[in-house]
């Protein structure tokens, strides 16, 4: 309970930092600008920057500004132009930032000497004097359209200008031009920092990761304890006929066989009952019968002296032993690992032996495949090679699945003249080897379920 | 728990975003050792732009008391009365001034008034470019077309500093010249009264506007001969002189000259044509005709010390008044 609390816990933790540490750079980022507003000194209808106050933040700035009413004029010019435009007007003096949001103002009156400046340059001709200019000027200066300025904006009681920074000492006039008090918003891009991003992310993901693994840990433990508790493990062997009409490999039969003759012949009934496809056929004496007669022609004395190793079952299955066994079975001492050479020289020893005459064809060509390794299957000639149900079922067996195989062989043998399928070999071999079995016409006499004990 | 740290987390970065960081305060560039130019290259076109627009405006409305807005001084003189002869029928009278700059003469100052020169792309004609002289006042005065001199065919301008550089503005009175601009108007005026008889005349080349000036003159004494009188009076106009510097220390003043001349007749006609004809209606003269004329010319002035003669650029001369019974 303990563990499980601290898992939940290392959970909770990492899905909080993971959190916190994304919301820090999502939710609570700082805004990607500053911005810092002003209002007009009251009775000044101009306002201008200090050199500086535009790169102030960052080298590049946006203006706003904006008055009650008229068109607002936001024009950029050096600040010596800038200054000489104001000239004696009253006006406001942006010089810096009075706080993160507030620039700081200074109101800057209007000096007295206002009259007599134009007159005095050109004398020569009346026609230069603009004379819109002083009424205008004594109203509500407009800047805008001069020649000083590098950029200017203008806009009904609102303008925006963007600006990037110029070398130089550079000043934004801005205007209300039709009287009132403008106001002016600098807005610098500036870069946000997301520290915690990575920490957060980083760190909480590893807390969420253990509290994971480790519920899952939990969680694996506690299942298998109660699979133990619930009951006993049951026999592997019992799993092994699962698929049974599956061809086995080489190794599982052996198994199989070793098994199968550590059980004693009055276990066949378990073993029947572990096996339900070796299914006694009632067609099976038939066969071996047939096949005994047959067999007895040729190989009755050997049928003789094995016969007290046989199991003696009546299987369907279509299978002769593997070499090995029946090596052993023949022979008594040979090794159930025998080699190839060594199986080929005992089976030809046994083919003229157990089948002179009928086996004179198929020898010529049982020689050529008894020259392949032990292991190899042949490709001829037989068809038992083909899974269950593939091949043809001989209307004489009508056993299970299993039967097939077996009748195949079984029709194999006759055509080639040899003597039935060998059933000695007890219920576990399968259609794995019987292309390189059936011409050596298994010695040992079959013989009806039950009937030798 | 979670609580907790999120508090903690959210206040530190709050921190780390707001607090811990300093006020910025301006910092701006420091004042310039060297003066810069008043403006921009982009700026003077723009400017020089907007005064051929308005030329062409003015043009357009023919109004003769007022050329625009941006022309003024000698500049406005001459193209009224410019207006006065296409009115009275004479379509070419008028001075195309062509928009395209080819050189920039920027001044570097932050007073006024404030000049700037300009030459400009030959104009379609294929006449000689054109100097423009442009003057801005004061700080809300925009610039104005003060005066143009059209160059004289083979003259070759001074050296000028790049524009991104600026030139220095020269004063009237500037001492730094071999002779002040206020002085070289003084001394053309006497070289055009006395001719090679002024003390001045070696001090500055020949001509064409000198040459016509006095080729004009003569042509009148010749035509009026003993039936009447002529007089023909020089002086510097009061407009004043415009001086830019030029790259070796000198530099190019530009200054007016007024000419009147008044002839009186006895007894006699006087035919007369052209555009004195169209202005006042009539050919032919039986008492007098005054004409004055005003004459903006060009000067380069060599700097302190040189021995060099004072060379005119080029200039202009227009009629600016005539009357005549």
């Amino acid at each position: 309970m303990l563990h499980r609390a601290l898992a939940s816990l290392l959970c909770a933790l990492g899905a909080a930092a993971l959190g916190l540490g994304i919301a820090s750079a999502t939710v609570w980022r700082p805004s990607d600008t500053l911005v810092a507003q002003a209002q007009g000194a009251p009775g000044t209808s101009l306002l201008v920057t200090d050199p500086g106050v535009l790169d102030l933040a960052a080298d590049e700035v946006t203006v706003r500004a904006s008055a009650t009413s008229g068109t607002v004029v936001i024009a950029l010019g050096r600040s010596a132009d800038v200054d000489a435009w104001v000239g004696d007007d009253a006006y406001t003096r942006v010089t810096g930032l009075a706080g993160w949001h507030v620039l700081a103002t200074e109101k800057v009156a209007a000096s007295a000497s206002e009259a007599g400046d134009p007159a005095a340059d050109a004398a020569g001709d009346p026609a230069a004097d603009p004379a819109a200019e002083d009424p205008a000027a004594d109203a509500a200066p407009d800047p805008a359209g001069s020649d000083l300025w590098v950029d200017e904006a203008s806009g009904e009681r609102a303008a925006t200008l963007e600006l990037t920074r110029l070398d130089g000492r550079w000043s934004v006039l801005v205007a209300a031009t039709a009287g009132g008090v403008p106001s002016v918003a600098l807005e610098w891009p500036q870069v946000v920092t997301t520290p915690w991003l990575v920490p957060g992310v980083v760190v909480g993901g590893l807390l969420l990761l253990i509290g994971i693994a480790w519920w899952v840990l939990i969680l694996v433990a506690g299942r298998r304890r109660a699979r133990a508790a619930a009951a006993p493990v049951p026999e592997p062997a019992a799993l092994a006929p699962a698929e049974p009409a599956l061809p086995l490999t080489r190794r599982q039969m052996r198994e199989l066989e070793e098994q199968r003759s550590r059980h004693k012949p009055h276990d066949r009934e378990a073993v029947l009952s572990r096996f339900p496809m070796l299914v006694p056929g009632p067609k099976a004496p038939d066969e071996s019968q047939e096949g005994r007669e047959r067999r007895g022609r040729h190989s009755g004395g050997e049928a003789d002296r094995h016969g007290s190793d046989d199991v003696s079952a009546p299987q369907a299955v279509a299978v002769a032993p593997p070499p090995g066994e029946r090596t052993r079975g023949r022979h008594g001492a040979a090794a159930p690992t025998a080699s190839a050479s060594e199986q080929s020289h005992s089976r030809r020893s046994e083919q003229t032996r157990g089948a002179p005459a009928s086996g004179r064809t198929a020898g010529g060509l049982l020689g050529r495949l008894r020259r392949r390794p032990a292991d190899t299957p042949a490709p001829a000639p037989s068809a038992p090679v083909e899974p269950v149900g593939v091949a043809p079922t001989p209307p004489l067996f009508t056993t299970q699945r299993a039967g097939t195989p077996a009748a195949s062989a079984d029709a194999w043998r006759r055509a080639w003249g040899l003597t039935g399928a060998d059933s000695t070999q007890g219920p576990v071999t399968t259609a794995a080897t019987p292309t390189e079995e059936p011409p050596q016409a298994p010695p040992r006499r079959r013989r009806p379920d039950g009937s030798e004990r | 728990m979670t609580r907790v740290r999120a508090v903690a987390l959210s206040s530190a970065v709050l921190f780390l975003a707001g607090c811990s960081v300093p006020l910025p305060t301006p910092q701006p560039d420091a004042l310039p050792a060297a003066m810069q130019p008043a403006l921009s290259v982009e700026q003077a076109e723009d400017i020089v732009a907007e005064v051929s627009a308005s030329l062409a405006d003015a043009d357009a409305a023919l109004s003769v008391d007022v050329p625009g807005p941006r022309v003024a001084g000698p500049a406005a003189t001459i193209r009224s009365f410019q207006y006065l002869l296409v009115t009275a029928g004479l379509a070419d009278a008028l001075t195309v001034i062509p928009s395209g700059a080819q050189t920039l003469v920027l001044p570097t100052t932050d007073e006024w008034p404030r000049t700037v020169m300009v030459v400009t792309e030959p104009p379609e004609d294929l006449q000689a470019p054109l100097l423009l002289t442009l003057v801005q006042t004061e700080p809300r005065a925009p610039y104005q077309l003060w005066s143009w001199v059209r160059l004289f065919p083979g003259v070759k301008t001074p050296g000028l500093a790049q524009p991104e550089l600026g030139s220095a503005p020269v004063e009237p009175d500037a001492p730094e010249l071999a002779v002040s601009p206020t002085d070289v108007l003084a001394q053309y005026v006497d070289v055009l009264t006395n001719r090679d008889a002024s003390p001045y005349a070696a001090a500055f080349t020949a001509d064409p506007l000198r040459q016509g000036i006095a080729q004009t003159k003569d042509a009148f004494v010749a035509v009026v001969g003993a039936n009447g009188t002529l007089t023909e009076t020089y002086q510097p106009d009061e407009a004043g002189t415009y001086s830019m510097a030029t790259a070796d220390g000198g530099a190019i003043v530009v200054g007016t000259v007024r000419t009147v001349t008044t002839i009186t007749l006895v007894d006699s006609t006087l035919k007369i044509g052209d555009q004195t004809a169209a202005i006042l209606g009539t050919d032919t003269l039986k008492s007098s005709l005054a004409i004055t004329w005003l004459s903006v010319v060009a000067f380069e002035v060599p700097p302190a010390g040189s021995d060099a003669p004072i060379q005119v650029l080029g200039a202009e001369h227009s009629r600016i008044q005539v009357t005549g019974s």
